[in-house]
């Protein structure tokens, strides 16, 4: 029921729910590039302690990251697997008839998992602190140039809170729908993939007709209201740079400087 | 079948940090054939205990009985689902098919009744809810809100289910749509003598269907017993936050006017016009 959807805003008032939204984005967009110039174990040392350190000031909860982190928990595994038997270099660690582990494999294994790991951390950070409002706000102000290109900004932006909007809305609906089908005795569970995939027909097909019509509805009374996208729309509420935020400017020089000092 | 309820209690999301506790000890006694409404504000529980009811959800402790099948927080299949049909809240938005009649058969289909079975079925089931055979090649889209509903319940009632929940079943539908359902609900009861489990905020309806009324508050039994118990008691239904169903007003209000009270456990208005005529008879007669 009120399951926690990934990236879902936690409301608190720590500093980093304060920072401006903007100056949020574009640091963690900039820190994602950052991340690709660590390549050995102190320059990894510092992105883990800057990360854990973020964790702390954001005053949420370790399992909730956990959380975010099981769906691509995966991919993690799975790469760190290739690259522990298909990397060569370094001494041999191990051998079996079947494949051999190499130093350079465990190495590029924990690393490359790492990297994964700080991405979704650094990802649900910005998402548990930051509103979807506040989110698409700080996106549509910072796309704002691409206007003169002749880029929607604005429409983007008001299609990505939509989308967010309703996310719960229809996860609720999924589990109505779903327990509605269930009483009439759907089997959902056994079966191959496809059986399985026509079981959700039943599912799917009311989930699309009241999408279809919850849309409707909202651009009824959007227009109803007499909405008419950007132009020359003023905001209520206004996002202003403060010093906390242009101190995210320097934090992040001296996360480069100290990156490019130590990496090697 | 008998449905016994006992000390049932439900927890959403056992042991995370949303627990939350939806039903606690919660009994109740439905003798095969009765009606029973279930009444109560939005998050009093009540959905709870029709997923209970249903077979969706596992009791977290108590059990619940259903003829001979006993259900409690360790059983792993849940073995009365198909005896028991579900018509959730606004059912119209479950169709999916291209046409009525796959609709209604999904059901029946998916318990596994041969192909001539399905259609018979299909036939008896459409012919319940009182529409036209002729709609059952067409789209179940393109039909009225009204319509649509009752293809809906056709497709509960294909199942052949010996229990009927049906979570607020008028809900949406104008006056004329509501009371027909409502006659529709009542002489499914009186003819296939289905248990029905009727979920409502409506107290015209407890009044003019219900047998027992289970009152849920906080997820808690608040009252149970007949209708005629539960609407004498003003003071407790105002702590409930019920109102009086339309006709014990009346009789209330004419209670005031004269000497001799009507008794409040009429709730049918052709009863109260029957009995008001023997009274004038009466008098007429002195």
């Amino acid at each position: 029921m009120s399951r926690i959807v990934i990236g879902q805003f936690m409301p608190g008032n720590s500093i980093l729910h304060r920072f401006d939204p903007r100056a949020k984005l574009l640091f963690v967009f900039l820190f994602f590039f950052l991340i690709f110039f660590v390549n050995n174990i102190s320059t990894y040392l510092v992105i883990y302690l800057f990360v854990f350190f973020c964790i702390g000031l954001s005053q949420i909860r370790i399992r909730l990251f956990l959380g975010s982190i099981k769906p691509v928990l995966f991919i993690i595994i799975f790469t760190s697997i290739l690259h522990l038997v298909m990397t060569k270099g370094g001494t041999i660690l191990l051998t079996t008839p079947f494949f051999t582990v190499y130093e350079e494999g465990v190495r590029q294994a924990a690393f490359i998992s790492s990297r994964f790991l700080i991405l979704v951390v650094m990802a649900s950070l910005l998402t548990f602190t930051t509103s979807s409002l506040d989110l698409t706000d700080a996106l549509e102000q910072l796309m704002g140039p691409l206007r003169k290109i002749r880029v929607p900004v604005h429409e983007l932006a008001l299609m990505m809170s939509i989308a967010l909007r309703f996310i719960p809305t229809l996860w609720e609906e999924t589990e109505k729908i779903k327990n509605a089908q269930l009483a009439r005795g759907a089997n959902l569970e056994s079966g191959n993939i496809f059986k399985r995939l026509t079981a959700y027909i039943p599912i799917f097909i009311p989930l699309f007709l009241s999408s279809f019509r919850r849309a409707e509805e909202l651009a009824m009374a959007m227009e109803a209201r007499a909405y008419r996208g950007g132009i020359g729309r003023t905001k209520f509420r206004l996002l202003e740079y403060k010093r906390k935020d242009y101190m995210l400017i320097v934090i992040f020089l001296l996360l480069v400087i100290g990156i490019g000092w130590l990496r090697s | 079948m008998d449905i016994d309820v006992k000390e049932l209690s439900y927890v959403y999301q056992k042991g995370t940090p949303f627990e939350e506790q939806a039903l606690s000890n919660v009994s109740l006694a439905i003798p095969h054939g009765k009606i029973q409404a279930i009444v109560g504000k939005t998050g009093s529980g009540k959905s709870t205990l029709i997923g209970l009811l249903s077979g969706l959800l596992r009791p977290s402790s108590g059990s619940i009985t259903i003829g001979d099948y006993h259900v409690t927080s360790k059983t792993k299949k849940i073995p009365f689902r198909s005896k028991v049909g579900v018509v959730f809240q606004y059912p119209e938005q479950q169709l999916f098919a291209e046409t009525v009649f796959k609709d209604i058969a999904y059901g029946p289909s998916n318990q596994g009744v041969s192909l001539k079975g399905i259609e018979d079925r299909v036939q008896q089931a459409i012919k319940m809810v009182g529409l036209d055979e002729t709609l059952l090649s067409k789209s179940p889209f393109g039909l009225s809100g009204g319509q649509m509903r009752r293809v809906a319940l056709a497709g509960v009632l294909a199942m052949e289910p010996s229990i009927l929940i049906l979570d607020e079943p008028t809900a949406g539908l104008d006056r004329a749509g509501s009371e027909q359902l409502l006659s529709l609900i009542q002489s499914l009861h009186e003819k296939n003598q289905v248990t029905i489990i009727l979920v409502t905020h409506q107290m015209d309806e407890v009044a003019r269907l219900a047998d027992q009324v289970l009152v849920m508050d906080k997820g808690e039994s608040a009252f149970y017993g007949t209708p005629i118990e539960l609407f004498s008691d003003k003071e407790r239904l105002r702590e409930f936050g019920l109102e009086l169903p339309t006709i014990t007003k009346l009789i209330n209000h004419l209670n005031h006017r004269i000497n001799s009270p009507i008794p409040t456990s009429i709730f049918e208005l052709d009863q109260l016009v029957a009995y008001l005529e023997k009274r004038r008879k009466e008098t007429e007669n002195e």
